[in-house]
């Protein structure tokens, strides 16, 4: 009996691993040229891009629960919410992650560290003022899953082509629109910047592309977690209610709530603009999608597996 | 789990082996000989309260567990859930009857086990004491990792208040069974149960 690799099911798999080669489309793309020289450059080029984008990853963690003012809390702080990481790893075999609790009153949570070695789970005190016990456990285990799949460290790589499009992107227009140069690089800018217009719209392209393939991944990568979390709990309808809730206070909250989640958005339980203007441009799945695919789950677990 | 499975979003169930709680009853008197400790009887098996209702698979399997177990006068048998999403199943038997309560905890493991939800057994516990003592120690059975841990929460009244644990107990029971018993090498998953029966 394997419930959880029937839970993620072949089609999620499937349509995952269609994400997984849109990304690395993506990758070869960026290191063209070094195609151009030859396989093994191209590929070299590849690898040495990844590598960047994952110890990138390790710089943003900290800077993440920096800014979402997160402290570390220990089991003599936090007993209860220790006990149930503890039951968490019991079930996954994972080692323990750190807890950490961030005094802001948005509820969400999130995962950082590239590894379950290294990983810290943090919750916003606004989650924990909202929920109840068994759905602060499912939201716990949705994040345990993240730290099982090492979604962090995905995102990372995956997100990073777009990333560096936008950077060049923004560097290229700026030869247009800078102010703060004397007169000469004032004439000189726009110069190279024609000259170096076949660059800005490979940036652009790239930008787009990295992006929209980095965002189709991370919403499968979602309802992964989902799945993998609710079968820890084996109680995904504590995870279905707790989504509903956070949802429903995210759609109230304010505009500067919402900016303060900014800095860990893509890496939270629920995303803070959940019904963006379509599913193409979200880092999470539709409400309706995940719990339906909850529903499923709770169904099949009804019925005996 | 496998690297790979956890990119690919399917981290893999460790696969549940309660089998090694038999040796259990033939390792406890290594244990006494070396630290003093001696079964109390009380025992109990950690597992998710899976959904479903009254009428879904899990609770099946529970009301056939209370079939299987029945209490009489030499067994007791109950049900506990915490608010978070797990329960217990406490059984207790007199302290010589060590061998029946092992006997007892496997049959609650299999009996999950077969029904297809061993991967929601967090743990299966047996308690010792020693004397008149109030130290209590705690062997806890990991079926994922098919091995034992000691757990020995510190008395409550003592000098400082709070959970604390006894290392010092715990690494003379770790001791006293590494050869009888598959003990768990890192402490780290050591985790505690503050909620275990007969504490």
């Amino acid at each position: 009996m394997a419930p959880s690799r029937a839970a993620a099911g072949p089609g999620l798999t499937r349509r995952m691993l269609a994400a997984v080669v849109l990304v690395a489309l993506v990758y070869a793309a960026a290191v063209l040229p070094a195609f151009l020289a030859g396989p093994v450059w191209g590929t070299a080029a590849v690898a040495a891009a990844m590598v960047v984008a994952a110890c990138s990853a390790r710089m943003a963690d900290r800077l993440v629960l920096h800014a979402m003012d997160a402290r570390p809390v220990d089991a003599a702080a936090e007993p209860e919410l220790h006990a149930v990481l503890d039951r968490l790893c019991l079930s996954s075999g994972l080692p323990k992650p750190r807890l950490a609790i961030s005094s802001k009153d948005v509820p969400n949570a999130f995962a950082a560290g590239s590894g379950p070695g290294s990983a810290v789970v943090c919750v916003t005190e606004g989650l924990r003022a909202r929920l109840g016990p068994a759905e602060l456990a499912a939201v716990l285990a949705h994040e345990t899953a993240h730290v099982a799949n090492r979604d962090v460290l995905v995102a990372a790589v995956a997100s990073f082509p777009g990333l560096v499009g936008g950077l060049v992107l923004g560097w290229w227009t700026g030869l247009f629109t800078g102010r703060d140069r004397g007169a000469a690089g004032r004439v000189a800018a726009p110069v190279l910047g024609i000259v170096l217009l076949p660059l800005g719209l490979a940036a652009a392209v790239l930008h787009t592309a990295g992006t929209l393939a980095w965002l189709a991944l991370s919403r499968h990568r979602e309802l992964c977690a989902d799945s993998t979390g609710a079968l820890l709990t084996g109680r995904p309808a504590d995870l279905a209610s707790a989504l509903a809730k956070v949802s429903d206070d995210l759609r109230d909250a304010s505009r500067d709530d919402l900016r303060s989640l900014r800095p860990a958005g893509a890496r939270c339980v629920v995303a803070a603009r959940g019904d963006g203007v379509a599913g193409l441009l979200s880092t999470h799945p539709t409400l309706e999608r995940r719990r339906a695919r909850l529903a499923d789950l709770s169904w099949r677990l009804a019925s005996g597996g | 789990m496998g690297i790979l499975d956890g990119l690919l979003g399917r981290p893999a169930p460790a696969e549940p082996d309660s089998g090694v709680l038999f040796a259990l009853p033939a390792a406890a008197p290594a244990l006494e000989a070396a630290t003093g400790f001696t079964p109390t009887g009380e025992g109990g098996v950690c597992h998710r309260q899976v959904e479903g209702g009254a009428f879904g698979a899990f609770e099946r399997v529970q009301r056939e567990v209370a079939r299987l177990l029945p209490g009489d006068a030499a067994r007791r048998v109950e049900t506990s859930a915490g608010p978070y999403g797990w329960g217990w199943t406490h059984l207790t038997r007199p302290p010589g009857a060590f061998g029946e309560l092992v006997a007892d905890l496997h049959l609650v493991n299999a009996t999950l086990t077969a029904a297809g939800f061993g991967r929601y057994l967090l743990c299966s516990v047996a308690a010792f004491r020693r004397g008149a003592d109030p130290q209590r120690l705690f062997l806890v059975h990991v079926p994922g990792r098919g091995a034992f841990y000691p757990f020995a929460p510190r008395p409550p009244g003592g000098p400082d208040p709070g959970r604390r644990r006894s290392n010092l107990v715990e690494t003379r029971a770790r001791d006293a069974l590494a050869g009888d018993l598959a003990m768990e090498p890192d402490t780290a998953r050591w985790f505690p149960l503050w909620d275990v029966p007969g504490l």
